[in-house]
């Protein structure tokens, strides 16, 4: 017989229900099996005649055989009963299982100890004292007046600079910030993706779309230094007319001499083939960037604003 | 010295102020910052850190009658921050408790302080055995004695949690001291 047949026929054994042959089979069992006999005289009543010992090594095995041992339900509620928290059903509880539980009871015990003990490390003592290495750390340092509140400056009436040192003050704390470097990465990682959405989708086929604007550019470009060149080398000719001028014309003129007439057309030449043309190119320049950024804007698939126009110089 | 007339005084900019305050607190920040630190001289580090993050919101300090708890919140925060840029910490077995302070005497005689020291200094061990949660929740219940809504403030879990993770703490605090104990055996005095 096992135990578990033996424990399904405890309450045929119990209530005098079993044949003969059943009756030996359990007593052959119990008289090996210390456990179940014992579990056998409690619920018989035989055990009133068992010494402390007994009685302790059976109320053991029921409690093991039953709910498992109470240690768990004990040691949920040992820092309560340490803590003085526990109601006094409870605590007679808990004090009866720490009375035959030793392990339990250690427990309880460092438990104690510990918890008289955490308190008194409250104030540390450092081996060398932080005070004057704290006053010469925060000597030099000016409170924040921002947060200050009895020096905090009014926004009204306080005047421009009130204000600008108060930005100031908190740019600089906001600046000391550990993470500051990470909060600004986030935004402006943020701010890119709201203004150009996705930028591997938006700038994908970029170059592409670029290439006909920078096209235009090398065209616009070209275009007036190639007057510029055309310009140039008519005005060496007229220079040199000027300075060298045939024997009829030089007869005709000697009010003005050569050297103002070159003067003049020099200033002249300046006035309409650099300063006209260097200004031709600047505000071609310009339309050709106003039309780059907005295709840059179309192709990120924001909408930008017209390009503003250039001044007509 | 009334704690409220000093933390005006110190508002006020007081330099006077401010010293006795550094010098009221230098040990329960000192305390605050061992246990997150992984040695003297980090926790010493720790501790100015914390007081120089005091100095520069002094607008900002608690009322005198909450002014403790929020400084262990600021002291907390201020450690965990310095030990996040920093990343690596460390194993606890490394620390030594007699190299992280004078341990107090408050025995009468030296053979009952010695007996003292040396307990404090078996559960100081145990307490750095654990793991952080425990013994962050150890330190602010158990060590600062913050009540547990303030310590549910601190580690924004209700206080339910704070009461079933602390009393875990406790219980496996206490296992680690009987493991360390050698002359303590499993046979303890009952409570």
């Amino acid at each position: 017989m096992t135990c578990e047949s033996f424990e399904t026929r405890l309450d045929a054994l119990l209530d005098g229900r079993c044949s003969a042959d059943q009756w030996r089979e359990a007593d052959a069992h119990v008289a090996g099996c210390l456990r179940c006999r014992r579990v056998f005289d409690a619920l018989s009543g035989r055990a009133d005649d068992m010494d402390d010992e007994g009685h302790e090594s059976l109320s053991q095995a029921v409690v093991a055989r039953t709910s498992g041992g109470a240690c768990g339900a004990a040691r949920d509620r040992l820092c309560d009963l340490v803590d003085g928290a526990l109601s006094p059903f409870d605590s007679r509880l808990v004090e009866g299982h720490l009375a035959h539980c030793l392990a339990c009871a250690a427990l309880a015990s460092a438990l104690e100890e510990s918890s008289s003990l955490l308190p008194s490390f409250a104030e540390l003592e450092p081996r060398v004292g932080i005070v004057r290495d704290v006053l010469a750390a925060t000597s030099r340092r000016q409170a924040d007046a921002t947060f200050d509140a009895h020096a905090r400056p009014s926004l009204v009436g306080s005047g421009s600079t009130g204000l600008r040192e108060r930005v100031s003050a908190y740019i600089a704390r906001v600046a000391q910030r550990p993470r500051f470097s990470v909060e600004v990465a986030y935004v402006l990682t943020l701010l890119l993706l709201v203004v150009f959405g996705n930028p591997v989708v938006a700038f994908r086929d970029a170059s592409a779309r670029v290439q006909p604007h920078v096209s235009d550019v090398a065209h616009a470009v070209s275009r007036p230094l190639a007057n510029a060149r055309k310009v140039g080398a008519n005005t060496l000719a007229s220079v040199e007319r000027a300075i060298r001028p045939n024997a009829g014309q030089a007869n005709a003129g000697p009010e003005r001499s050569v050297l103002v007439e070159g003067g003049e057309l020099l200033y002249q030449w300046w006035q309409a083939h650099v300063v006209a043309p260097f200004w031709s190119v600047v505000s071609e320049a310009r339309n050709v960037a106003g039309r780059v950024l907005d295709a840059l804007g179309r192709a990120a698939g924001v909408a930008t604003a017209e390009p503003t126009k250039p001044a007509v110089r | 010295m009334d704690l409220a007339s000093l933390l005006d005084r110190c508002r006020q900019g007081d330099d006077l102020a401010w010293e006795a305050l550094v010098r009221q607190f230098e040990r329960r920040v000192y305390s605050i910052a061992s246990g997150y630190a992984s040695g003297p001289d980090e926790a010493r580090d720790l501790a100015q850190d914390i007081f120089v993050r005091l100095y520069e919101t002094r607008g900002k300090w608690a009322p005198a009658e909450g002014f403790t708890p929020w400084l262990v919140r600021v002291a907390r925060n201020v450690c965990l921050d310095q030990l996040r840029r920093k990343k690596a910490r460390p194993p606890a077995e490394d620390i030594q408790a007699d190299e992280m302070w004078d341990l107090a005497s408050p025995g009468a005689s030296p053979e009952a302080e010695l007996e003292t020291v040396g307990r404090q200094r078996l559960v100081w061990r145990a307490l750095q055995a654990l793991g952080e949660l425990s013994r962050e929740v150890i330190q602010l219940k158990e060590i600062q004695g913050l009540s547990l809504r303030e310590v549910a403030a601190i580690l924004h879990v209700p206080i339910g949690t704070v009461k079933s993770r602390s009393n875990r703490a406790r219980l496996e605090l206490a296992e680690q001291v009987l493991a360390l104990d050698g002359t303590r055996g499993q046979g303890g005095t009952a409570v």
